[in-house]
């Protein structure tokens, strides 16, 4: 009995000292990644694709967990509240770190100081389309026929508080457009309602575009953000008079106080993966346009887009308990 | 003809060794899935997708479409068996294919499952060659105000199914309704009943709900009447149907087909709209009404039918027009993107080996699953063989684990117990958990589309009878609801006898 005793307490005293020797070694162990995604949506595949690629080239499992409640929140806030050793890390949008703050009430979370970025994947762009029979070909024009439209026109979003909805409500603000917001549950239902042709307009994201593009008639007329490999005909808002080109799209993100080797050594890694061309094609297929940015330019990137998304938000009063 | 030309390439595609391989380990693991309380095949196929990036897009597909259809049969058997529903569109089955169980006839009814669905299977294959694009015409021109009226058919007719009173089911209803309206309100964002907790804001989790509700509730009550032990072990006679069963599945599982291949095509519609409806439907028009929640062997074969017409039928529009009309088809939608395809119109000219091998693979994986399932009907009915005391434990503990897996939640585990708690409640009321799941499902689709409708016209109600589609619904309601309201009198006199005679 003894024995034992003394067994489990070495056990536990050389797990301790193993710490000290991390930074050679790290990663020793499996390594747990928050997709703050339900399993099976475009952005799962996404993250399942890093999770396989960070395996591949840190020597260790990269597990991944969906944690989907809340829009999302409820896995940043686990991600954010987790040990900083560097064996959790996770899965952040635009729509988590950036839009949920600001939009919803009680986040738990500080974006700022509970989570540190580690790098940057790609950029996905929230997208303004109408259907092909729709009398406008680029932003200009489409302003234009909203002014002089009688009713407000009708347009869909993904829902309350999303990134494209957003998008929308800068033209409203910033042009005086005159639109009015359908909101529908999600991306999916949001695309199938102006294929279906239920509305005319529609802010939806690249990703999803990407996705139907080909078949459906529809025409992309403005990005909300970033230019795009994957559309380089359709010009930004910015390009086309509205000052608005704040970052959406994926980064990989730890909680707040892991140590400097861990954040190098994945944000190494990802650089490589992001630069790839193989994953870089696949990563244009799912509607992302990679973009590898270091950790600190991304918490940059972070600290002044939030500061204007709350203007905006403020303004359209835009709430979500 | 076209049609045979084009059924003849997918089927010389189809019979390649390698793609009957994929095929077999599709339904096989669908089928594992689709019997595990929890899990689901949208998981699997999720966590499956990185595997096949290195496959065939032909062979990847034919493995994901298989662990789809394979995971609706495996759903009903634990539906069959235990009252769990293993998928949410076997629910239904649980109704009635429990109670056949429960009278020693858990292997007809696992065989009237297996040939309803294999039934399905086969004419949705055809059905689909044939119609695929005109059927989603129609589908598109479905709106808001369609929806509503499609739902509100729904939620009526879904007094129908139950046999017990009628106060006791529109309150069950209403039950459904109020819980399913948890979450976050689409339109303004408003909290709705979560208490604070943010994992309630997505709404309660639905395969939690119906685990507790069917399965738990089920579990508890066993236990506590101790001579429920014999009645699982109950002399399981015939492990075959008989010839007057086979004559009554012909007639449902057509018509529940027809109902499903319609309803799958719906975005938003699919496998469980169609197991509900195609229930309700059954049991208005059958001879033997009153059977229904005794064990009808209708009320097996006509949803099991409709589930697995409307998983095939809900390829259509994602194949045809690149729209998906589930999550799952989503899933296949990203499959096919990420091997460079993409679907449309377009996609039967260019690739027609995919488009054609997949949808006579279709017809070989339900064939492989009747295959599967009904010798394996011995094996799963002696499972009840096993002392209570050591298969209970297992399924709750395999149902939690699967709850627990989708979303790394234990806030779902705890639904679970609060959902077994209100089913015993529930049971011991002798209220049925049935109308409770369709109000759930039913009612927060009722009021999206019903705010939606009315935000799109502008406040104007008009616009569900102006709309043709719609009016023809909403006149099915009303018809629907002085049919059932009629005989809501003759039930509470058939209630007295029954309780006299008892």
């Amino acid at each position: 009995m003894l024995r034992y005793v003394v067994a489990c307490v070495a056990v536990l005293l050389m797990t301790g000292v193993s710490n000290a020797q991390e930074g050679a070694n790290y990663p020793t162990k499996p390594i747990r990644m928050i997709l703050p995604i339900t399993a099976g949506s475009g952005s799962d595949v996404l993250g399942r694709l890093m999770a396989e690629e960070l395996t591949k080239r840190l020597g260790q499992n990269v597990v991944v967990e969906n944690i989907p409640a809340a829009a999302g929140t409820v896995g940043i806030n686990q991600l954010a509240k987790s040990r900083p050793d560097g064996y959790t890390i996770g899965l952040g949008s635009a729509a988590t770190i950036l839009v949920a703050p600001v939009v919803r009430a009680n986040v738990p979370y500080d974006p700022v100081a509970d989570l540190v970025p580690i790098g940057r994947i790609g950029d996905v762009s929230a997208v303004l389309v109408v259907t092909n029979d729709f009398p406008a070909n680029n932003l200009q024009e489409f302003l234009e026929v909203t002014k002089q439209s009688q009713n407000l026109l009708q347009y869909a979003s993904p829902g309350l508080g999303s990134t494209p909805h957003i998008c929308a409500e800068l033209l409203v603000q910033d042009k005086d457009a005159r639109l009015k917001h359908i909101p529908y549950a999600g991306t999916g239902a949001s695309v199938t309602a102006i294929i279906a042709g239920e509305l005319q307009i529609a802010f939806i994201d690249t990703a999803t575009l990407a996705g139907v593009i080909e078949t459906a008639k529809i025409k992309p007329l403005a990005l909300c953000a970033r230019p795009t490999p994957a559309f380089p005909d359709v010009k930004t808002y910015k390009e086309q008079g509205v000052d608005f080109d704040q970052w959406t799209g994926w980064a990989i993100y730890a909680p707040a106080g892991i140590p400097e080797f861990v954040v190098e050594k994945i944000s190494a890694a990802l650089k490589e993966i992001v630069e790839e061309p193989t994953i870089a094609k696949r990563l244009l297929d799912l509607g992302v346009a990679p973009n590898f940015v270091s950790g600190a330019e991304q918490l940059e990137t972070t600290k002044h887009d939030i500061e204007v998304l709350k203007a905006i938000v403020q303004e359209a009063g835009i709430r979500v308990e | 003809m076209d049609l045979f030309a084009n059924l003849s390439l997918g089927f010389g595609v189809a019979f390649q060794p390698i793609n009957l391989l994929y095929s077999f380990i599709g339904v096989l693991l669908g089928t594992v899935v689709g019997v595990l309380p929890g899990l689901g095949p949208t998981a699997t196929i999720a966590m499956l997708l990185p595997i096949t990036f290195n496959l065939e897009p032909t062979q990847s597909l034919i493995m994901l479409a298989g662990i789809y259809y394979g995971s609706q049969y495996g759903g009903s058997t634990t539906a069959i068996l235990v009252n769990l529903p293993g998928e949410p569109a076997a629910a239904v089955t649980t109704i009635d294919g429990y109670q056949m169980a429960l009278r020693g006839r858990a292997g007809p009814a696992l065989a009237a499952a297996a040939l309803a669905s294999f039934f399905a299977g086969s004419v949705a294959t055809v059905l689909i060659s044939v119609v695929a694009e005109p059927l989603t015409s129609i589908a598109l021109s479905f709106g808001s105000p369609e929806y509503f009226s499609l739902m509100l058919v729904g939620l009526i007719s879904s007094i129908a199914i139950a046999s017990g009173s009628l106060v006791k089911a529109v309150a069950m209803i209403l039950l459904g309704l109020l819980l399913g309206l948890t979450g976050t309100d689409v339109y303004t964002g408003a909290a709705r009943f979560n208490f604070g907790f943010p994992e309630l804001l997505d709404g309660l989790d639905f395969i939690a709900v119906a685990v507790g509700i069917f399965g738990f509730a089920e579990i508890l009550r066993n236990l506590e009447s101790r001579q429920s032990e014999p009645s699982l072990i109950a002399k399981v006679s015939n492990l075959w149907p008989t010839r007057s069963d086979l004559r009554r599945i012909g007639g449902p599982a057509a018509r529940g087909t027809a109902i499903g291949s319609l309803l799958g095509v719906l975005p938003g519609g699919g496998p469980l709209l169609s197991s509900f409806m195609a229930y309700n439907f059954e049991k208005k028009v059958s001879k033997n009404t009153s059977e229904f929640g005794k064990g009808a062997i209708e009320g097996v074969a006509a949803p099991e039918a409709a589930n697995n017409a409307g998983a095939q039928t809900s390829f259509v529009p994602m194949l045809v027009l690149g729209i998906p009309s589930n999550v799952i088809m989503a899933l296949m939608l990203g499959a096919m993107i990420m091997h460079g395809i993409v679907p449309g119109p377009n996609v039967v000219h260019t690739n027609p080996g995919l488009f054609w091998g997949l949808i006579a693979s279709m017809w070989i994986g339900n064939a492989m699953l009747l295959v599967l399932n009904l010798p394996l009907i011995g094996l799963w009915v002696s499972l009840l063989r096993i002392p209570y005391t050591v298969l209970f434990p297992m399924i709750i503990a395999i149902c939690c684990i699967g709850v627990y897996t989708v979303g790394n939640s234990t806030f779902s585990v705890y639904i679970i117990v609060f959902s077994g708690i209100i089913g015993y409640f529930l049971v011991k009321m002798e209220c049925e958990p049935a109308p409770f799941v369709l109000g759930f499902i039913l009612g927060p689709m009722l009021e999206e589309h019903l705010r939606r409708a009315m935000l799109m016209s502008d406040g104007d109600p008009t616009v569900f009878v102006s709309r043709p589609i719609s009016a023809v619904l909403l006149l099915i309601a009303v018809v629907t609801l002085i049919v059932v309201s009629r005989p809501a009198v003759q039930k509470r006199r058939d209630e007295i006898f029954v309780e006299e005679s008892d």
